[in-house]
């Protein structure tokens, strides 16, 4: 294999594999890397292997991700899989894991196209064994070919909650309780943007008929849910909430979440990408150009993370992403550039109409109460809402010191299931707006490795200098 | 907890889970196969000591590490191959569940 | 409260320390200010050694401030646990530094001769001895050596602590005795006043003080230049690394790896001219990481999960800098490294050097003047 490469993409999603396609038929040297075993992404997960009743139960939508397979494979773009990228470097260095060896490449440029993950909302219980991201188990079904046998309970809030819901409906799954904490009455600035969303009749439909699915099922459907508990000795067993004042029980053999969707930045801030607050999703994503360049001219950001619109968008954006490389490797003029992308860009506000009243309609909710104070927030160091709020009164201002008190965020997953929800807590108790918090700093290794792996792995021009820490104190 | 919608021509593995010999479905991740096989946890929390069981199957989670063949791996990235050696540690006691 | 007595600037290790000092000894009305920014991350990124050997080989004085640092220590941690319930980790189970091969060995004896030599001058003792191979697997006999450990330099007066827990102690202790601790204040400028009085704008207000401590790090030099004051300091980053966790098997701290309380192993060495960038490089991962497999093959398979780095702030001679400023005595500057070893006696002996009411006889030959001769 190569060691240098026009572009190296980090992620085979649709917005990957659409740029490495792109590229690889403009004659560029390209390669994919995921750390998955096949090519897909979160979305089209294991396509390439999918048996006849999975195409047919996910729909049309999923199968389109085979044409994009095919055309990548038809490209002669390379493709690593099973490649964990563990470091990025602006310059363009890119160090992988593969098998139990790491690699370092060089890359002209680098598109991230490394997409987005469930936004984890912590709640009493979320971290007993048999709470499962509902992505987790739409992700089972795809890899594995599993559903679940059990009684299942589904809590959270946004259109994918309810997909899944319906999905394991038709697959004859018995489902106790969706129990949504989507207010019962959509907000009035969803309502404003209603008229744009009225020109794809198709997807209002879709959504509509999603719903009424649900309800021919039986399943007890609850809005405006709070206060929700999973409850289990050694797994969960039973969910709990409140309805108004009305409190609810069900059995949970699984318990499946979903509040969302949001960009996994942490490789962007690994790379040391500027970032911006997306105020009403209340995430962060990376600072682009129209074509997704970031402040680093070497690095890209294509697809969901880099902002969440979903796999259409993921793919256009992947693409335009693309045209701009070409262009800036020399392969075709800037005229040209963007008599190709105008057609992409037609098809991503026609994709992008309804947007906007949905994510008014499942904007997420915060405030001081949604966070029990005895709620493990970090689960990987078992760091409960009521350490942070000590913390901030012991006079903590930022989330990279919260962190240093007490360990929130310093385990395994470094911050990806508690990062988003500690700087609410702070920002809650300090009447002050979450993204005044700060975000965790990231730095490598964005997974971890063997300490022998990175001590064997060949490195370009080693420049390291030797250690002496009291050179100084000699006469 | 899981079961299998598509049982035809399912392929196997053998491997060994906690000490014991097993069979698991090959082709797919780890905690998958062992979600298939009726198991939930990946390990005891070096932290609170109760166990553990995978919650985003993406990851990002890191619940399901688990030591695979002497290195603590996430079982939800990490594709099942013969004669692994899989080890969850879920009956220690200990704060470290190595060796 | 926009007055108070003393103002210190920088709430790292340093200030902190000497915050919780001055009300000891009877300040009132101390206010510290830190800006906790993310770059600034020396008492947040450090290695939590409470060390004394290796130091002062050029200096006697300060070989001899650190040895007395080292023993306030667990009298020290254990009134501040007391006080705050933060349990900051301390072990007291000496501390050593390998040697690979014969002549390293040969070197290290050496130098451990030469400072044995130097403070017996100053009448003060070096506890410090050389081990040879089997002596120091017996004193690690959990943790196997590597083939080419030679040995080891070892003393069995010194510790490690958890440095960040003992910046969060430091913290709650100066708040409960009374201090006023403002997170996200960042000072902008140092204004002395003709009546004695110094004002000190924040991004939030101006404050006034009667006296004035800046422990600001790499921070301090901005502040001191509008005063006519130059800060000899320079930057020196260093790198660690972190695994996860593992079975206690490395009881003793090394120089270069320490295992921690909870499982986890430090491990790092790199003193580097990198100016003011504190970026992670893999070039030190993989040295790190190479050279610490070396001393200690079982590590080969545990994770690396995590690394840093944070920019030491060295002086010329390696002794910290503790100084009042010619034009102003009520502002005192302190810039130093080695920081967390010297803890107590920011505590205990340059608060009061701050408030005039003792001073150890040490602290004199610690003056920013020993660069001016
Ligand atoms: C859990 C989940 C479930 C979803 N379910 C649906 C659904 O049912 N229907 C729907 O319409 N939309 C769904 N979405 C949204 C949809 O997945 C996205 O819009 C779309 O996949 C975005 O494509 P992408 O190319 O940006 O990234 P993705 O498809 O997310 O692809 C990113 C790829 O990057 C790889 N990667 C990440 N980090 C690294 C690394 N460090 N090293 C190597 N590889 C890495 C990942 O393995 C992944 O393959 C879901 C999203 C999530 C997170
Ligand atoms: C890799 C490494 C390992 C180390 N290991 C050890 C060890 O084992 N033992 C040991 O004793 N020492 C060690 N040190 C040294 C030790 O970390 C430092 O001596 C110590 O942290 C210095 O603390 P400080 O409070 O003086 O400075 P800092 O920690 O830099 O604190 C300065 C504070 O001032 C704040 N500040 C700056 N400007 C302003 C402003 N304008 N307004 C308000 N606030 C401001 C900053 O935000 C910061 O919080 C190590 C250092 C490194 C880099
Ligand atoms: S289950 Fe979340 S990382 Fe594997």
């Amino acid at each position: 294999m190569s060691k240098c490469y026009d572009v190296v993409i980090i992620g085979a999603g649709p917005a990957g594999i659409n740029a490495g396609a792109t590229l690889a038929e403009m004659g560029l040297q390209v390669v994919l890397l995921d750390e998955q075993q096949s090519l897909g992404g979160q979305i089209y997960r294991n396509i390439s292997h999918a048996s006849a009743e999975l195409l047919a139960d996910m729909g049309a939508e999923y199968q389109r991700g085979r044409e994009l397979v095919a055309r990548f494979e038809q490209s002669g773009a390379g493709h690593e899989p099973g490649a964990t990228v563990w470091h990025v470097e602006a310059d363009g260095h890119v160090y992988y894991s593969k098998e139990g060896t790491s690699h370092q490449l060089k890359a002209n440029y680098v598109l991230v196209a490394t997409g987005a993950m469930e936004r984890p909302v912590p709640f009493p219980g979320w971290n007993l064994p048999g709470v499962m991201g509902a992505g987790a188990v739409n992700n089972l079904a795809k890899e594995a070919g599993l559903v679940p046998d059990c009684e299942v309970a589904l809590v959270g809030s946004g259109p994918l909650l309810l997909l899944e819901a319906s999905l394991l409906i038709k697959k004859g799954v018995r489902i106790s309780t969706i129990l949504e904490t989507t207010p019962k009455l959509p907000p009035l600035t969803a309502v404003a943007k209603l008229p744009p969303a009225l020109k794809r009749m198709d997807f209002l439909t879709k959504g509509l008929k999603m719903v009424s699915e649900i309800k021919r099922s039986g399943a007890e459907h609850y809005k405006g849910v709070t206060k929700i508990k999973a409850l289990g000795k050694e797994r969960v067993e039973t969910v709990e909430a409140y309805s108004d004042s009305e409190q609810l029980h069900f059995p949970a053999g699984l318990l499946l979440t979903h509040f969302g969707v949001i960009p996994n930045t942490h490789i962007f801030r690994l790379i040391g990408c500027h970032l911006e607050w997306n105020q009403e999703q209340r995430y962060w994503f990376p600072k682009a150009d129209q074509w997704g360049r970031t402040n680093f001219e070497k690095i890209f950001a294509a697809g969901d993370g880099a902002g969440v619109r979903g796999a259409l968008a993921a793919e256009y954006r992947g693409e335009l992403a693309a045209l701009e490389l070409a262009r800036c490797l020399g392969v075709i003029p800037t005229y040209e550039r963007d008599l190709l992308a105008r057609p992409i860009r037609e098809a991503i506000l026609h994709d992008h109409h309804p947007r906007p009243f949905v994510d008014a309609v499942y904007a997420p909710l915060f405030s001081k109460e949604t966070l029990d104070k005895d709620t493990v927030l970090c689960r990987c160091e078992q760091v409960r809402v009521q350490d942070v709020r000590k913390a901030v009164q012991e006079g903590v201002r930022d989330v990279n010191e919260v962190k240093i008190v007490t360990r929130c965020g310093m385990g395994p997953c470094q911050g990806r299931m508690c990062g988003p929800a500690l700087a609410e807590v702070m920002a809650a108790e300090l009447s002050a707006p979450p993204e005044r918090m700060g975000t965790l700093t990231v730095r490598p290794p964005l997974k971890p490795i063997p300490l022998e792996e990175v001590a064997t792995m060949e490195l370009e021009g080693s420049a390291a200098q030797p250690a002496d820490l009291f050179k100084n104190q000699s006469k | 907890m899981f079961k299998q919608v598509d049982t035809q021509d399912l392929e196997t593995v053998e491997v060994v889970v906690d000490g014991e010999p097993r069979k698991l479905q090959a082709g797919i991740s780890v905690m998958a196969a062992l979600l298939a096989d009726g198991e939930l946890n990946s390990r005891l929390s070096p932290t609170s000591g109760k166990p553990c069981g995978p919650h985003c199957l993406m990851g990002v989670c890191f619940e399901c590490l688990m030591e695979i063949d002497g290195i603590q791996r996430q079982a939800c990235t990490t594709e099942i191959e013969k004669e692994m050696v899989i080890n969850r540690h879920l009956s220690e006691t200990g704060e470290n569940s190595h060796e | 409260m926009s007055e108070a007595d003393v103002i210190v600037i920088g709430g790292g290790v340093t200030g902190a320390a000497v915050g919780l000092g001055l009300l000891e000894e009877g300040a009132e009305r101390v206010v510290i200010f830190d800006e906790q920014l993310p770059s600034q991350r020396l008492s947040r990124g450090n290695f939590g050694l409470t060390w004394f050997m290796c130091k002062g080989a050029n200096n006697p004085i300060y070989a001899q401030w650190c040895r007395m640092a080292t023993k306030a220590w667990p009298a020290f941690a254990a009134q501040l646990m007391e006080e705050t319930g933060y349990d900051i980790e301390l072990e007291w189970t000496g501390g050593a530094v390998h040697a690979f091969g014969e002549e390293q060995f040969r070197q290290y004896a050496a130098s451990v001769e030469a400072i044995t030599r130097s403070c017996r001058e100053v009448g003060l003792d070096y506890p410090v001895r050389m081990l040879n191979r089997e002596e120091f697997a017996a004193l690690i006999p959990e943790m196997p050596l590597g083939e080419e450990v030679s040995g080891a330099m070892y003393t069995a007066e010194q510790g490690h602590i958890n440095p960040l827990l003992l910046l969060a102690a430091l913290r709650s202790a100066f708040q409960k005795r009374g201090g006023t601790y403002k997170g996200a204040h960042s000072v902008s400028a140092i204004s002395p006043k003709d009546d004695g009085s110094i004002a000190v704008a924040t991004s939030r207000g101006t404050y006034h003080c009667k006296k004035l401590v800046v422990a600001a790090g790499h921070g301090s030099p901005r502040l001191l230049t509008p005063l006519g004051q130059k800060l000899p300091i320079y930057p020196q980053r260093g790198q660690l690394m972190v695994s996860e966790r593992y079975q206690r098997v490395l009881k003793v701290p090394v120089l270069c790896t320490r295992q921690t309380p909870d499982g986890t192993f430090l491990i790092g060495l790199s003193t580097e001219d990198a100016a003011l960038s504190s970026e992670v490089t893999i070039d030190a991962m993989k040295n790190q990481a190479a050279n610490a497999i070396r001393l200690f093959p079982l590590l080969k398979k545990l994770n690396w999960t995590r690394s840093w780095g944070a920019i030491r702030v060295m002086t010329p001679d390696g002794a910290p800098i503790y100084t009042r400023l010619d034009r102003f005595e009520n502002i005192t500057v302190l810039a130093l490294h080695s920081a967390v070893s010297l803890t107590p006696l920011h505590v205990k002996m340059i608060a009061p050097w701050i408030l005039g009411t003792n001073e150890a006889p040490q602290i004199s030959h610690f003056s920013n003047k020993r660069f001016n001769v």
